[in-house]
């Protein structure tokens, strides 16, 4: 029973402001919402019995992927007519409808009349031991993989953000 | 749900409990002795002029990110700690030692790039 | 697992990651020369990652460890995408050193980004496939976004950047629906999965989980309708990066898409015969017809790209694990393509010289300055075009006919018919070269540098040599198995 108010408290929680992340005019004022948005879906996630990954969406993207973004914004100068209401304009029609077009066709052919519920997971899945193993013994040629990764991107940034090369 | 995301649950209400309590309860407890010259940022000489938004140097921006692949780096030896034990059981302790060391290796590389490239250095 | 063996097989490309960080301290810390070490480093640890994975290709091993899956096909594609960066690194010396922007980063990037390129194509599962494609695609990014002075270089980069960062979500997205219906990433064991996960009731959740995987890919191979980054990414980035992007990045996407392409998009069934069908016609109708209308050489040749990603798409409605001959067709096309695409950017790189307008005036009065680099230039084009004795000739010959074999013969008729369009725009420079006076100062009388010469060289006579006697090249590939 409290397991499914959670579930409804957190689910409206991240909806409703991920609907306010896209569409405050304040880029700021977004931000800020999407850390709400990113911390309710932490609570999904522990739900979920995966406690690492709930743990991982507050370090890492509520933490410190929104203080990027929060820089991010900063750093570009935003005048005060850049932050008035956007206009409609036709090509955003369009755009819309074929979203709505595709979005319709996709909940017909996905709707099924009863979704079968989610097969029990055991005590341990999601657990940070489980996962742990896992990431060293099948999965251990992407770790090391992901190694590069972040040095590429390290590498990247340098390139891209310093002043003097 | 295992008990695992119910304690972990508390923990975030703790946090959200702990963080209003101190918004509101400010209000209540401390006495609000306002004036007008409260809302000027010094409460001499001119007022201040322009936007309020300023750009941000790049060199923030730097930062951040190196501070982000560090962050994401630490989220990796995490599950890493916890089961290197069990490992150390199983007598496969030196490979895992091994695979840990050339992760952070690899980083520590790039670590000793950023700082031989001068990429800490905050330049004027 | 084997540790040592998997050590072994991966050597090629542990010897390149160890030349980038090498490159990346060396060129840090040396004061004169670092720009010439750096290329030197880079380009000796290519050329033994290419020797390497031909002796890898010559002891024919086949072995399936650490989620990649090793054979003659992978060392196959090793090989290409070793060429294709050697000519990079070839073009970039004299290009980064007219600008003064030899720094160390520029080629240590390159190296992660084939290293990347090296698992994307050795990975048997779509978590490693994943991460293969992030680690080229980052350094890329980066990469093309080198000369930092020039607006439209930012613009690239962030167009790049923000096309392919939405491109990966895409393709995780799909591949976190593939692994929840089916739970497993591995390749092989999806192709067994598939005839009962198809019969179940999860099978829309999966077909859409393949519909996103799908989209992530034609973003990175730039297929109609997910070209629209590739034009203003490959005209900003640096030359040498524009051939890398349209060769190496291109060669190792498709070679991906090859294998997952098999058990996950053809397998499931016609409809997404149709669905590739669709997505190849319009890859080559709008790309040669976008191109004719291009008067920057780089933009030209970007969407000459996009149509020839159009015409390996050809291939793959009717792909299966029963028709090695379509799988034979695209790989010895993506050859083809790599050589006559790299020795075109290597001219316009001469073209361009100290500026960065890549206008087709710049080729005005070649044949008479540098008759020889003129006639290679023709060669190149002419490839391109499809035009027998050249190799492009047969790229297009083998991959068609093994697609008629099949029966797709609509879709060649499309690429003949387009490719008769390419034509118009391929002849142009050649016209102009020969017959145009050049303009004052455009070309200077400097003579080109020695490693330019070498990559139109090299590709010239690849052409040449493969496209008198392609059999010697289709015998490689269709050796390399599937």
């Amino acid at each position: 029973m409290l397991e499914t108010i959670l579930f409804y408290l957190f689910a409206a929680t991240s909806v409703t402001t991920a609907l306010l992340v896209i569409s405050r005019v304040n880029p700021l004022m977004s931000a800020l919402w999407l850390v709400v948005c990113l911390a309710s879906s932490a609570g999904l996630f522990a739900l979920l019995s995966a406690p690492f990954l709930a743990i991982i969406q507050i370090l890492v993207y509520a933490g410190a992927v929104m203080v990027l973004f929060l820089f991010v914004i900063m750093l570009i100068d935003i005048s005060k007519e850049a932050l008035k209401p956007r206009v409609v304009r036709f090509a955003k029609v369009v755009a819309v409808s074929i979203t709505g077009y595709f979005t319709v066709i996709v909940c017909i052919v996905l709707w099924r009349p009863s979704f079968l519920p989610a097969p029990l997971a055991d005590a341990a899945y999601g657990d940070v031991k489980v996962l742990g193993k896992m990431l060293l013994t099948d999965y251990a040629v992407p770790f090391e993989l992901a190694s590069l990764l972040l040095l590429a991107a390290m590498i990247g940034a340098v390139v891209m953000g310093k002043k003097k090369l | 749900m295992n008990l695992n995301g119910i304690s972990l649950l508390f923990l975030f209400a703790l946090a959200v409990i702990v963080g209003l309590v101190m918004v509101v309860g400010t209000s209540f407890l401390g006495k609000w002795r306002g004036n007008k010259a409260r809302f000027i940022p010094y409460e001499c000489g001119l007022d201040p002029v322009g936007s309020p938004r300023s750009r941000m140097p790049l060199k923030f921006f730097l930062v951040a990110v190196i501070f982000i692949i560090f962050d994401i780096e630490v989220v990796f030896l995490y599950p890493w700690a916890v089961v290197f034990r069990d490992f150390v059981a199983d007598g496969k302790g030196v490979l895992m030692l091994v695979e840990m060391a050339v992760f952070l290796g690899i980083l520590a590389l790039g670590f000793g790039y950023l700082w031989v490239r001068g990429a800490l250095e905050w330049e004027e | 697992m084997n540790w040592f063996q998997f050590l072994g097989l991966t050597l090629p490309w542990l010897i390149v990651l160890g030349a980038s960080l090498t490159v990346l301290f060396l060129g840090t810390l040396m004061k004169r020369g670092a720009h010439a070490v750096s290329m030197a480093i880079s380009l000796l640890s290519l050329v033994a990652a290419l020797f390497l994975s031909w002796q890898h290709w010559v002891a024919d091993v086949t072995v399936s460890m650490g989620m990649m899956s090793f054979g003659r096909m992978t060392f196959l594609g090793w090989m290409v995408i070793a060429i294709a960066s050697i000519f990079t690194v070839l073009l970039s010396h004299d290009y980064l050193a007219r600008r003064k922007l030899g720094h160390p980063e520029y080629y240590s990037l390159i190296l992660l980004s084939t290293v990347g390129m090296a698992s994307l194509i050795a990975g048997s599962h779509l978590m490693l496939i994943f991460l293969g494609i992030e680690v080229m695609s980052i350094a890329v990014y980066a990469l093309a976004g080198f000369l930092r002075h020039r607006l439209s270089g930012n613009e690239a980069a962030l167009k790049y950047f923000l096309t392919g960062a939405f491109a990966s979500a895409f393709l995780l997205l799909g591949i976190a629906f593939i692994f929840g219906t089916t739970k497993t990433m591995d390749l092989t064991v999806l192709a067994e999965q598939l005839p009962t996960v198809l019969s179940g009731d999860m099978a829309s959740w999966f077909l859409f989980g393949v519909a996103m995987v799908l989209i992530g890919f034609a973003f990175k191979i730039a297929a109609v309708p997910f070209h629209a980054w590739a034009p203003d990414a490959y005209d900003g980035a640096p030359t040498p990066i524009t051939q890398f992007m349209a060769t190496a990045v291109k060669a190792a996407a498709f070679f991906a898409l090859l294998r997952v392409a098999s058990p996950l998009v053809v397998a499931v069934g016609p409809g997404w015969a149709k669905t590739l069908w669709l997505l190849s016609a319009a890859t080559m109708i709008i790309g040669n017809l976008a191109a004719l209308m291009q008067d920057n050489l780089k933009r030209m040749l970007a969407y000459s790209s996009i149509a020839h990603a159009g015409y390996a798409l050809v291939a793959f409605p009717t792909l299966s694990t029963q028709t090695p001959e379509l799988v034979h067709g695209v790989i010895f096309y993506l050859i083809a393509y790599t050589f006559m695409t790299a020795g075109s950017f290597a001219i316009v790189a001469f073209a361009q010289g100290q500026g960065e307008s890549a206008d087709v005036s710049h080729v005005a009065g070649l044949a008479k300055r540098h008759p020889w680099m003129a006639a290679s230039f023709t060669i190149f084009l002419l490839s391109l075009t499809g035009f027998p004795p050249t190799l492009g000739f047969f790229g297009k010959y083998f991959l068609f006919s093994g697609a008629i074999k099949n029966g797709s013969i609509g879709l060649v008729v499309l690429a003949l018919l387009s490719s008769a369009v390419s034509a118009y725009y391929y002849l142009r420079p050649i016209v102009v070269m020969y017959f145009h006076e050049s303009r004052e100062g455009v070309l200077e009388r400097t003579s080109p540098a020695t490693s330019l010469v070498a990559v139109v060289t090299i590709a010239f006579l690849a052409i040449l040599y493969f496209g008198i006697f392609p059999s010697d090249l289709l015998a490689i590939v269709q050796r390399s198995g599937m």
